[in-house]
């Protein structure tokens, strides 16, 4: 059993608790045990340094006192310890656990012999010894015989302070008053002894924390000795990185809250404790700090309520808007629009901040700025989003046209023509959608240039699909007639025979006016030599015939 | 510290000793109610016989002990949980009243016996040695498979090495205390673990011997005072959370909480502390930063995982009253918790009957008890648990009899309804003669007390009584 137990302690040093290992050494733990019980109802062994003794058998030795057992228990006073018949259903668990921690790098402070109270084993006893000695018993005195003759008389003969004449005894002066002799006045009834019971619940529930701070921060905020403020923002300091992994980020909130107030408050806070308060709220926007964070919260260590979570970020200085840009674009789904809502807490209150970013040199935060920009409607920003659509980066040119959008920036609009001509196909798509999104007809030559260029002639089919829709969507019937020329067969393109899937995304295009006249020129090219024509118009007609959808 | 435990080690698994005391109760209270014949006593009686004999078959034998207030069954001592408190109080209440510590049951028992011995067991006790009585019953010879012995109340005079194990627990706990503040004093880091033991202690002391514990703080030396008061404020706290029926870890923390609670006194100038005479306005401003200052200085303390969040808020609340008195002051709203309003109460009485030097108008015990009673700024509530456990006159003080007789309280009264009626020294006789060997004399008890009653308390060290000298000598 000694050896199972060495065994199955090392298996817990070694190996994580799912292990295989050491879910097997725990077994074969219980099963000793139970061997022990076929014999005996009971094992007491005597606890030496290096070893342990039943009766005056050595069934343990092990001089090494890092690995051990002996020396665990012997160390914390330990000297003599009983198992009970039961006790690997009862308490062994609970007792690996307390060998492991007793065992574990810096288990300095660790008591075994407390964590045994604690415990509270009803299979299991112990003996220790008193590691701290002999300590002086405290002595008591003779009683002699002190003259003792006038106390009473003396003590009777007093006037009793709090003697009001009530409830006096007729022999003489008395502090003792009957009322005193019931007993129901001391005697607790069952609904107050319910009630204490709930307030024992309540202790036992009660948010230490959030009373620790409460009280922590009530004494901040009074004049107090010297260095006392320092000591209490230190200690709110390191309590941070606790309330964060424990969840608690209410209390984290209530800290910023609170540091923010104090800050703004004139007054309350010294000179150098203003400079600690600062510290800590900067901090906790470093990036150190967030990415910590979001990986916990990535990795699901940390499970927050999500309002909370996005108070904590709102909370945030401005320099943590950089950080939470970056994050926001490497996090997940879940993740993703959380951190963006923190960022956009921020930013409502420091908008001049998120402009700045848009100078910065990493594409990503410009990006996201430039979103962000967009979501707050920043207006006065326009003329630095209609710099940033030039940006060599071409998602900064995308969000640049997001924003242009949102904004409904018309200033703008003019920049829109070059972008149909961007390097990027994505951009020059997204361009294309915009203005139809915008509705902006006077976009229409433009298109129309575009859709007779070289580049389209040259670009993939959805590129060019989306060139055709969005000129017949912004043009209408009015250019049913060059959209004809591009669907009808023999025609030519810069001097070439048009290729077939140009004509295919003519008829497509024309397929979206759903005029009488567009309808007519479909059927024309119902017989089409080409399949990819026919194909194309005849789902043009399709859609033409159909009753147009919602609006 | 190892648990109490008889010597009784073929163990029984405590989910079965838990449906034997519980399957008892319902028998109990089904015979109670109900004729022999009723189909819910028939029932209660068959889950008895069928735990009992699943028990016995597997054992051989059965024993129930009633040790202090913890049930033992075969050795393994049953816990107390919210399913079945309400048995097990009733059942214990049930053997006591007759006197019974422990019953044993050996194999083959009958549900005809089970039957006749917890009619026995309903019967009113005794009034004089209720023991005795029941124990006439069995020798009719009709419960042959039960035996009965009477249980262990706690003695009119303390066990010599009752009182030798709660010396030794009081003087540990001190000298740990001395030794964690010193070392606190000197910078050193602040490590629990020692004053975890040392309320570990405290708790096993007060719980398997209470009145020895409470008589310890009689012990008044003044030039350690700041230690014997936490050791002191640890046992009246833990006393306090024992009346509110506390778990043992509750009690452990509560007397953690108490240990610590003057923590904060290791930053406030040894000259002030220590001061004789009054303190000037300034002194006394400086001795109450000592609840800030323990938040503070606890918030360091190793060896409890994370910081000790329940000790700090003890140590920083133990001066405020409800209401809103008190001190530090408030400034968002905050309620003290219990075990806070536990250690005030304890506080407030320890410090109160230590003082140094007698000042007139100083109070005896039990009139610090009334002020609290009627100082809106105390829980009464644990004002009145506390006096459930002391008696009204508490151990230690100097009471006047009609008689003209001195005498000591030495032990509260086990029984609530005579809780003015505490077991006391005789120290002098009517005509003020010193006795050289005090008369134990239990006040409920006609006969020994003859009629006495006390008239007075009084303020011992105002004569140069040493009362510590009496109860622990």
């Amino acid at each position: 059993m000694i050896t199972a137990l060495t065994k199955a302690t090392n298996a817990d040093r070694l190996y994580q608790a799912d292990n295989p290992i050491r879910s097997h050494f725990a077994k074969s733990l219980q099963e000793a045990f139970r061997a022990v019980w076929q014999v005996v109802e009971s094992i007491t062994l005597q606890v030496e340094e290096s070893e342990l003794l039943f009766g005056d058998e050595t069934v343990y030795q092990e001089e090494n006192r890092a690995d051990s057992l002996s020396f665990l228990f012997w160390r914390s006073g330990i000297r003599e310890v009983s198992f009970l018949e039961g006790f690997e259903d009862d308490g062994l668990m609970t007792l690996r656990k307390l060998l492991r921690q007793a065992r574990s790098p810096g288990s300095g402070d660790f008591d075994l012999v407390s964590g045994l109270w604690e415990s509270d084993f009803r299979l299991m006893q112990y003996k220790i010894v008193d590691l701290l000695g002999d300590v002086p018993i405290p002595e008591v005195g003779d009683i002699g015989l002190a003259d003792l003759s006038t106390v009473a008389s003396v003590a009777l003969s007093e006037a009793d302070p709090f003697d009001n004449g009530e409830g006096r005894l007729d022999h003489g002066p008395t502090s003792v008053n009957w009322g005193d002799f019931n007993p129901t006045l001391y005697a607790l009834d069952d609904a107050e002894i319910n009630r204490l019971r709930v307030e024992l619940k309540n202790e036992v529930d009660r948010d230490l924390r959030g009373d620790v701070l409460s009280a922590l921060f009530d004494r901040l905020e009074e004049d107090g000795p010297p260095g006392r403020g320092e000591e209490i923002l230190e200690i709110i300091r390191s309590m941070l990185p606790h309330l964060l992994s424990r969840s608690r980020l209410d209390h984290v909130v209530n800290v910023l809250d609170e540091l923010t107030n104090l800050l703004d408050t004139e007054g309350v806070l010294t000179d150098s404790e203003t400079q600690l308060a600062d510290s800590i709220l900067e901090e906790m926007g470093k990036p150190a700090a967030l990415e910590e964070l979001v990986r916990s919260l990535r990795e699901g260590f940390v499970a927050p309520d999500v309002v909370v979570l996005g108070k904590l970020f709102q909370r945030l200085r401005p320099e943590a808007i950089d950080t939470l840009l970056r994050l926001a674009r490497r996090s997940g789904e879940k993740l993703r629009p959380l951190l963006r809502k923190g960022v956009n807490g921020i930013a409502e209150r420091y908008p001049d901040e998120v402009v700045q970013l848009l100078h910065s040199d990493d594409p990503i935060i410009v990006t996201e700025a430039t979103l962000v920009i967009g979501q707050l409607g920043l207006k006065r920003a326009l003329p630095v989003v209609g710099e940033l659509t030039e940006h060599q980066d071409p998602r900064v040119r995308l969000a640049t046209l997001r924003v242009i959008v949102q904004l409904e920036a018309v200033s703008l609009y003019h920049r829109l023509e070059s972008m149909l001509r961007d390097e990027d196909v994505g951009v020059r798509i997204a361009t294309v959608q915009a203005l139809q999104f915008l509705d902006y007809r006077p976009a229409v030559p433009w298109l129309a240039k575009s859709i007779a260029s070289k580049a389209l002639l040259e670009t993939e089919l959805k590129e060019k699909m989306a060139f055709f829709r969005g000129y017949a969507a912004l043009g209408g019937n009015d250019v049913v007639k060059p959209l004809t020329r591009h669907l009808a067969a023999g025609g030519r393109l810069l001097g070439n025979q048009r290729p077939d899937d140009m004509r295919a995304c003519a008829a497509m295009a024309l397929g979206e006016i759903r005029s009488p006249e567009s309808i007519e020129a479909l059927r024309s090219v119902a017989h089409d030599t080409s399949a990819l024509v026919r194909n194309a118009a005849y789902q043009a007609l399709k859609q033409a015939e159909r009753p147009p959808g919602p609006a | 510290m190892s648990p109490i435990a008889p010597p009784d080690t073929a163990s029984l698994g405590p989910e079965l000793g838990n449906r034997l005391i519980t399957t008892i109760h319902s028998s109990l209270a089904a015979l109670r109610l109900y004729p022999l014949d009723n189909e819910i006593v028939q029932h209660t009686l068959a889950e008895l016989d069928m735990v009992a004999r699943d028990a016995l078959d597997r054992h051989g034998t059965l024993s129930i002990e009633l040790v202090g207030d913890f049930f033992f069954v075969n050795g393994a001592r049953m816990e107390l949980d919210l399913s079945n408190y309400s048995a097990f109080g009733s059942v214990a209440q049930t053997l006591k009243g007759h006197g019974v510590g422990g019953v044993e049951i050996a194999a083959g028992v009958s549900v005809d016996e089970w039957v006749r011995v917890l009619s026995w067991l309903l019967r009113d006790a005794a009034p004089q040695d209720p023991f005795g009585a029941l124990e006439k019953s069995f020798l009719d010879g009709t419960a042959l498979h039960f035996a009965i012995h009477p249980f262990q109340e706690r003695s009119e005079v303390q066990d010599p090495s009752q009182l030798e194990s709660a010396k030794i627990t009081y003087a540990r706990s001190i000298h740990i205390a001395k030794k964690v503040l010193a070392d606190a004093r000197l910078g050193r880091a602040i490590s629990t673990g020692p004053m975890k033991r040392a309320a570990q202690g405290i708790v096993d002391e007060v719980v398997g011997n209470g009145p020895c514990m409470i008589t310890m703080t009689t012990l008044r030396d003044f030039d350690d005072y700041t230690f014997t008061h936490s050791v002191n404020v640890a046992i009246f706290s833990i006393v306090i959370g024992q009346s509110l029926k506390l778990s043992r870890n509750q009690l452990y923390e509560l007397g953690l909480c108490a240990l610590l609670h003057d923590f904060g006194k290791l930053r406030t100038p040894a000259e002030i502390l220590n001061k004789p005479g009054r303190l000037t306005d300034e002194e006394r401003t400086c001795v109450q930063q000592h609840s800030t200052d323990g938040l503070l200085a606890l918030y360091n303390a190793t060896g409890m995982g994370e910081a000790p969040f329940r000790p700090m808020l003890v140590a920083y609340e133990h001066h405020m009253r409800l209401g809103g008195g008190g001190y530090p002051e408030n400034r968002r709203p905050r309620v003290p918790g219990l075990y806070s309003r536990i250690v005030t109460v304890s506080d407030v009485f320890d410090a109160a009957t230590s003082k140094r030097v007698y000042t007139a108008g100083a109070s005896t015990p039990d009139r610090i008890l009334k002020e609290m009673m009627s100082d809106a700024g105390f829980d009464p509530l644990v004002v009145r648990a506390f006096i459930n456990q002391t008696g009204v006159f508490p151990v230690g003080t100097l009471v006047v009899f009609d008689t003209m007789e001195l005498g000591i309280v030495a032990q509260a009264n086990a029984d609530r309804n005579h809780l003015h009626q505490p077991v006391v020294k005789i120290i002098a006789d009517g005509m003020g003669n010193a006795l050289a060997e005090p008369i134990d004399v239990d006040l409920s008890d006609e006969v020994a007390s003859q009629g006495r009653t006390i008239v007075k308390t009084t303020e011992a060290s105002r004569y140069g009584i040493v009362v510590s000298d009496y109860l622990l000598g």
